[in-house]
């Protein structure tokens, strides 16, 4: 049982839309629950924009600014800003947004507000595409996915774009991996990025069950698979310099992980067998980086 | 009230800039749903498995909160011998463990023990019932009918229990030696059945030929028979009735009595059962050299395991695919030597044993003074009521609640066809007390049957029969037996069993002092968190959790939790993420 989940205030509500199964709700709830109520949400064009319901309703007990596809970086700088004129400082800014306004299109927005270090919590939900508008792949889709602008015949080619590393590179003050897998770990990642001052960014994993062909009950499953099978390691980088892994794989292949998926259906033990190699030559980086030693002085 | 659709009237009524007003629960997005999750226990393996039903992952669970005594009780209102099961028991509920497809099997049994340990008395409630007026014999205070007398005085019956011996307590008194059963632990077990208001009568032999008959058991309602199985089979061998030979039993019987037979120094054990074991264990406790002669191989031997391992740990030399075939005798009538003849084994028989053959030329005499005879035990046919019928080896025949073929006589235990364990023996008299308890309410039988049920193994619950429901607290009305397939061991960690801390074997034979020790708090600790409770919410959260539509909400702690159908669409996630099984989800009605 997770310690105190019971008394943090439940700040989404139920009727929302988002679909039977899905990963976003989960995070999204998790992620509030460690903020508390005095946040604001940044969303950009997302699915999210959909699940929190129509004007003029909200799904959620704290205010959502919805804002462009490419702007969640910006639009959270500009209400930091204003918060901090205000004098309230105290007030926490949540950029909410997928991995394509993340990783493509917002992602210039977002290296702005790292580079300036304004003090925004940034976590992208990724489901590896663009599931609002059905389906089509994103920089964050995995390497041979399905999607639909990528079909079986011509599957995604490329490796997944590395945002930890991106942001890592910022020498952003925070930045952590975490999955709806692992709620408890999710919510102290939130909490510490919230106590954290300066631009943090934390990328959480969040199955789609129609977009990644899974039953809808099979969803967190699947997310603990693809930590257990090294696909996404969970792990935080303090300073762009100090890597830490926070859940031990079970080891599992990524066979495994794949075959329950229809996204994957396609693959031949070729293509397992290769991203299988990918992932343990991975993994390894990951290991070395954990194991260096970090810069003792402060970027900042 | 939950949140409603907000409408505006006119262009007045709308916000100037777009800003919410509301939450989204006006949407009922419990209509998009078509399969339906529900909070429902269901059997643990390990209590399917057990003969007595116990409440194994209850009283685990009340271990691991720290609840010792509690523990104890919870165990109790199963089976009144808990102290003794947890040292002598086979215990088919961690053969049943589902935790053995992942590691080991919880080590149930020591921690019965540990249970045990904290008993007192005090807490045991005396009658669940008020007195009833009504009167029952209870024929022999082995297991089964010390059982049978505990839960009939529960049920507000008088009890008397006749026994032919000095003591009470059957083959736990006179058979299984105290290095395995320590006397003070029995005394006090059979302490709190007295402390039930049962009434021992001791030095009464019922039947022909006995000290009383069963004609002048006058004044009682019902008759419990409960003899067990104590006549040695015989050998069939030349020179069984030479001097230095004897059965297992009756070696047994006196050692526990506090008679030291003369034996020699070079004793031969014959058979393969626990009888064979413990007698062979308590020779070398007596200073003689053993050898255990049995006529198929190890794997066949009918005794536990674990009796035969620490048997030979402590020195006993086992012959396997060895039968007798003589006793030779000298001069004066002693026994000399015991010839022997070697074995192959063929195909299996009707027990599915492979059937052992002598090798022709193979026969071997060895040196012995004694000959110890444990090739099985039968009913005594002169013990039993007049009228009763009885199978083809002279078990007293009944029906699945244990009533014989007379009326007002029911009977359980060896005496009856069946396994022989000690389990088996507390069932058979839990079983025939809610058959009396019946009988003398003259009610009907089949609806209390089911209602007692524990799983689909034959284990019966006395706490479900005393609620007289369904709607207990242990699994509803579940017959759903949990696999290991069903559970999600994503939230089991691997961690050791237990491992059994035994007297080094020179300390064990100068003497009685029970082999095995008991679980310290902190070990037993460890050993209750390594339960799955399969079946059995725990109030792990996970369905809370884990559920995207706020819809699992927790009722506060120990009271579970509630769906909110009109949110909950029917994801499944709650289910799949259920560590132990004790959610459901089925197809919504049309
Ligand atoms: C040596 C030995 C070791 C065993 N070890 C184990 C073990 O470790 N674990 C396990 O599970 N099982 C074990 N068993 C089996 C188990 O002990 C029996 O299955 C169990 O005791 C049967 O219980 P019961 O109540 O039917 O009969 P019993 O325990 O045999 O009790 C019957 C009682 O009835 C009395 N009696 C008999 N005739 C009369 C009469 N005419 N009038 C009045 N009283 C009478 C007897 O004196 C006795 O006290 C062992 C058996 C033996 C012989
Ligand atoms: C500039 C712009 N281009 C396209 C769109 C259409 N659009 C809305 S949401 C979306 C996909 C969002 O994908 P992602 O960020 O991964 O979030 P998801 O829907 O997968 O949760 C797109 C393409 C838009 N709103 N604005
Ligand atoms: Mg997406």
């Amino acid at each position: 049982m997770m310690t105190r989940f019971r008394e943090e205030e439940e700040l989404m509500t139920s009727g929302h839309l988002a679909c039977q199964g899905c990963g976003g709700p989960i995070a999204m709830r998790l992620a509030l629950k460690a903020l508390g109520e005095d946040t604001i949400c940044v969303i950009p064009a997302c699915c999210w924009t959909i699940i929190s319901g129509p004007f003029p309703y909200s799904a959620l007990k704290v205010p959502i600014m919805h804002t462009a596809f490419e702007t969640a970086g910006a639009a959270a700088s500009g209400v930091r800003a204003a918060l901090d004129i205000q004098g309230r400082s105290h007030t926490k800014v949540l950029a909410w947004a997928g991995d394509g306004g993340t990783f493509d299109i917002g992602l210039q927005s977002l290296s702005g507000a790292a580079e300036r270090n304004d003090d925004i919590i940034y976590i992208c939900y990724d489901n590896e595409a663009y599931m609002n508008t059905g389906v089509q792949r994103s920089s964050a889709t995995p390497d041979r996915a399905w999607t639909t602008t990528t079909p079986s015949g011509h599957p995604k080619r490329g490796p997944k774009k590395n945002i930890v590393e991106i942001m890592a590179a910022h020498k952003t003050p925070y930045v952590a991996t975490a999955s709806v897998a692992y709620p408890e770990d999710l919510m102290r990642k939130v909490r510490r990025a919230a106590e954290t001052r300066g631009t943090t960014f934390v990328h959480v994993l969040s199955p789609c069950p129609p977009g990644w062909r899974i039953d809808s009950e099979a969803s967190i499953r699947i997310a603990r698979l693809a930590t257990d099978s090294k696909v996404f390691p969970i792990y935080e980088v303090e300073n762009g310099e100090k890597y830490q892994i926070n859940v031990k794989p079970r080891d599992i292949p990524v066979a495994e992980y794949l075959k329950a998926q229809g996204r994957f259906n396609h693959l031949a033990a070729e293509d397992i067998a290769e991203i299988q190699r990918k992932i343990d030559h991975e993994w390894r980086r990951l290991m070395q980086k954990a194991m260096m030693d970090s810069y003792s002085g402060s970027h900042y | 009230m939950k949140q409603q659709r907000i409408t505006f009237q006119n262009v007045d009524d709308l916000p100037n800039v777009v800003v919410s007003l509301g939450t989204m629960e006006w949407n009922h997005t419990g209509s998009w749903r078509y399969l339906r999750p529900r909070h429902e226990n269901k059997v643990p393996a390990c209590s399917n498995a057990c003969p007595a039903g116990n409440d194994i992952e209850g009283f685990i669970r009340l271990i691991g909160e720290n609840r010792f005594a509690e523990a104890w009780l919870k165990l109790k209102e199963e089976n009144p011998l808990t102290r003794t099961c947890g040292r002598v028991c086979f215990h088919p509920c961690e053969a049943g463990c589902n935790r053995a497809h992942f590691d080991m099997p919880v080590s149930i049994n020591a921690l019965e023990r540990f249970a045990g340990e904290h008993a007192d008395r005090n807490l045991l409630a005396k009658t669940a019932r008020p007195a009833s007026g009504k009167q029952v014999a209870v024929i022999g205070s082995g297991p089964a009918g010390l059982t049978a007398a505990f839960y009939l005085a529960r049920l507000g019956h008088g009890v008397t229990v006749f026994e032919a011996m000095a003591e009470p307590g059957g083959v736990l008194r006179y058979g299984i030696p105290a290095h395995r059963l320590p006397r003070a632990v029995l005394d006090d077990e059979i302490a709190d059945i007295a402390s039930m208001g049962v009434t021992f009568r001791c030095g009464v032999r019922l039947g022909s030929g006995g000290d009383l008959s069963y004609a002048e058991l006058v004044g009682y309602d019902a008759v419990f028979v409960a003899i067990g199985a104590h006549e040695s089979r015989r050998l069939g061998l030349p020179g069984e009735d030479a001097k230095g030979v004897m059965s297992g039993l009756h070696l047994l019987r006196l050692v526990a009595a506090g008679t030291r037979p003369r034996l020699g120094t070079r004793v031969a054990v014959i058979g393969g059962g626990n009888t064979a074991c413990d007698a062979a264990r308590v020779l070398l406790r007596l200073g003689t050299r053993v050898g255990l002669y049995y006529r198929r191989s190890r794997a066949e031997m009918p005794a536990f395991k674990d009796e035969i391992d620490e048997a030979i740990r402590e020195g006993v030399e086992l012959h396997e695919l060895c039968a007798p075939v003589a006793i030779s005798t000298n001069a004066t009538g002693a026994v000399t030597a015991i010839r022997l003849i070697r074995m192959k084994l063929g195909e299996p028989d009707d027990s599915g044993r492979r059937q052992p053959h002598p090798i022709p030329g193979s026969e071997l005499e060895v040196p012995v003074d004694t000959v110890v005879a444990a090739i099985g035990e039968l009913a005594d046919p002169g013990a039993l009521p007049p009228g009763v019928e009885v199978t083809g080896d002279g078990s007293v025949r009944v029906d699945d609640l244990g009533r014989a073929s007379v009326e007002a006589v029911f009977s359980g235990g060896d005496v009856t066809p069946g396994p022989r364990t000690v389990v088996d023996a507390i069932a058979a008299g839990k079983r025939a007390a809610v058959a009396v308890d019946l009988y003398l309410a003259g009610a009907e039988k089949a609806e209390a049957a089911k209602v007692m049920r524990v799983g689909l193994g034959g284990g019966i619950s006395m706490s479900q029969y005393l609620e007289r429901s369904l709607a207990h607290e242990r699994y509803g009305d579940s017959e759903h037996v949990v696999t290991f397939d069903e559970l999600n061991t994503a939230y089991f960690e691997s961690q050791p069993r237990h491992r059994l801390k035994r007297l080094t074997v020179e300390s064990r034979l100068s003497g009685f002092a029970e082999v095995n020790a008991g679980l310290t708090d902190r070990e037993a600790l460890v050993e209750a968190a390594r339960c799955f409770h399969c079946g059995v919410c725990t109030e792990c959260d996970n369905c809370y959790v884990f559920c995207p539509d706020v819809a699992v909400r927790p009722l506060g702690e120990g009271k579970g939790y509630e769906i909110d159908y009109d949110y909950c669409k029917g994801c499944g996630i709650c289910v799949a993420e259920c560590p132990r099984a004790s959610m459901s989800l089925a197809g919504e009605e049309a």
